[in-house]
């Protein structure tokens, strides 16, 4: 049997998403806008920290579903609003999410391998 | 008598063989202290204008066939005091989301037909007479559905639910409740028939939970949980499908 | 006698009809916020590993004036979205059971707040660590 839509599928996304953006995201926003600690944002320090193969992939998993958490949100925000729905928007937000993704999570493989 | 205050009305009015558009007509009533809005209403018929038009019956929240708006929140007209508005005025006005039969009342064949879609009723497997005598279940059995079952097809969350209004297909909060308290109920067999319905964009997934459903539901019933509750057995569902149809194509 | 006319009201503007219904449309508007926030993390781990040149120019924007406002309602727009989706929580979740009873929604909301709680300080702590 066909399934009926991948709806679901981006609901799982979004999800997983929505709960990494609450339980990490104000941490994170804080300690890159502070910078907490001082000197944080210095070219060595971020390197450092990126080289550990955990760190990447773990911000690559997190912004590829950032990314997926957004699009579900603005692409039902929008028909909420009264944009019609139309064929188009729903594959404008979930492949821009995706494309997003991938380039995440190429870019965190890359960290990993070098 | 002392304690008789007098309090505005502020009605919609819609009669379709003579009304262009609805609009608000404004009565004065006198009230004492434990008097209903619905009370009110029916003040207005019997004294200021017979033509007015609302349903009720039992007068004390339970049959649901008072609902409507008072002054923007949806209410059953019997259980909110007129006291609690003044001096403030009263506007009434039908449920929001359905379509304007008469003065306050609505047409709700949309929820009806909506409702049937769910089967919201017991469907055992195997098949029971009543020669197989009682159908039992634990208490902890019927707490799992209780909540639920207090449903009284009142429509109030379908006018606080703006997903209703904006889609035409939306099953809405009720039906989707009432297909969850059938789901939990230890007797039933019927989840993976109304699994057709409730996976689909008319079932779950039109909820955005907004949430206003449960907060204004007069019975307890937390439509919103009883939705969402089901998305990620409705998300398993299609991913199992998914991997029926792949092992389908390859073989 | 039956109606031949019923009046369908229209939905334009629904957010104006209830305080709750803009508060919903607030919780929603964050995801805007958190998706320009991620593309803007994307950028930073690009050009680290592209090299100091481009790691300059992403910490540049970064702590420039806009950079910094938008930073701040980032910060927001997270704590916000956390605050809500943490209280709706415990709707998704079946039923939780201990032994008999229900684990309640308000006790699965308290856990949720603390896990959140807990995270935070792991990661603050593991960023005191870790980035220096």
């Amino acid at each position: 049997m066909r399934p009926r839509n991948l709806e679901p599928l981006f609901w799982t996304l979004f999800g997983a998403g929505g709960m990494l953006a609450a339980l990490v995201g104000p941490a994170l926003v804080l300690i890159l806008a502070l910078p907490f600690p001082p000197g944080a944002l210095e070219y060595a320090t971020l390197r450092g920290a990126m080289t550990h193969p955990l760190v990447a992939l773990g911000l690559g998993v997190t912004v590829g579903l950032w990314l997926f958490h957004a699009a579900h949100r603005i692409l039902h925000t929008l028909y909420d609003l009264g944009v019609p729905h139309a064929q188009w928007l729903p594959r404008v937000c979930y492949g821009g999410a995706a494309a997003g993704a991938l380039a995440a999570l190429g870019v965190a493989l890359a960290w990993v391998l070098q | 008598m002392s304690d008789t205050r007098t309090i505005v009305l502020e009605c919609l009015r819609y009669h379709p063989e003579r009304d262009e558009a609805p609009y608000h007509q404004r009565f004065e009533v006198p009230f004492t202290p434990e008097m209903s809005v619905l009370e009110g209403l029916q003040y207005i018929k019997d004294h200021l204008d017979g033509s007015l038009t609302f349903r009720w019956s039992c007068r004390m929240a339970v049959c649901g066939n008072c609902g409507c708006m008072v002054n923007g929140e949806p209410v059953l007209s019997c259980q909110v005091f007129l006291r609690d508005y003044h001096p403030g005025c009263v506007r009434v006005e039908p449920l929001d989301h359905f379509p304007i039969q008469r003065d306050l009342a609505v047409d709700p064949s949309d929820f009806l037909d909506k409702l049937a879609q769910v089967a919201p009723y017991l469907i055992p497997d195997p098949v029971r007479t009543p020669e197989d005598g009682p159908h039992r279940q634990t208490p902890q059995q019927m707490q799992d559905y209780l909540d639920t079952s207090a449903c009284i097809n009142c429509l109030l969350c379908y006018a606080a639910c703006p997903q209703y209004g904006l889609k035409a297909d939306f099953l809405g909060p009720a039906a989707l409740a009432l297909a969850h308290r059938y789901n939990a109920d230890s007797r039933d067999a019927g989840r993976a028939r109304r699994m057709e319905v409730m996976n689909s964009d008319a079932g779950v997934w039109g909820c955005t939970l907004v949430g206003r459903c449960s907060e204004v539901c007069p019975k307890g019933v937390d439509p919103a949980g009883a939705i969402n509750r089901n998305k990620p057995a409705a998300a398993l569902d299609t991913l199992r499908r998914l991997l029926q149809s792949g092992r389908t194509c390859t073989s | 006698m039956t109606s031949t006319r019923p009046y369908i009201r229209s939905m334009k503007g629904w957010w104006r009809r209830h305080p709750a219904y803009r508060w919903y449309l607030l919780r929603e508007a964050t995801s805007v916020v958190i998706g320009l926030y991620a593309l803007c993390l994307l950028w930073g781990m690009t050009a680290l590993l592209l090299g100091p040149g481009a790691h300059d120019v992403w910490r540049a924007c970064v702590q420039s004036l806009p950079g910094r406002v938008f930073q701040l309602l980032a910060l927001a727009a997270f704590a916000w979205h956390a605050w809500t989706w943490l209280r709706l929580l415990p709707l998704t979740l079946a039923p939780l059971r201990l032994g008999r009873h229900r684990i309640s929604q308000t006790r699965v909301h308290r856990a949720a707040l603390g896990a959140w709680a807990l995270t935070s300080v792991a990661l603050l702590v593991a960023a005191a660590g870790g980035l220096r």
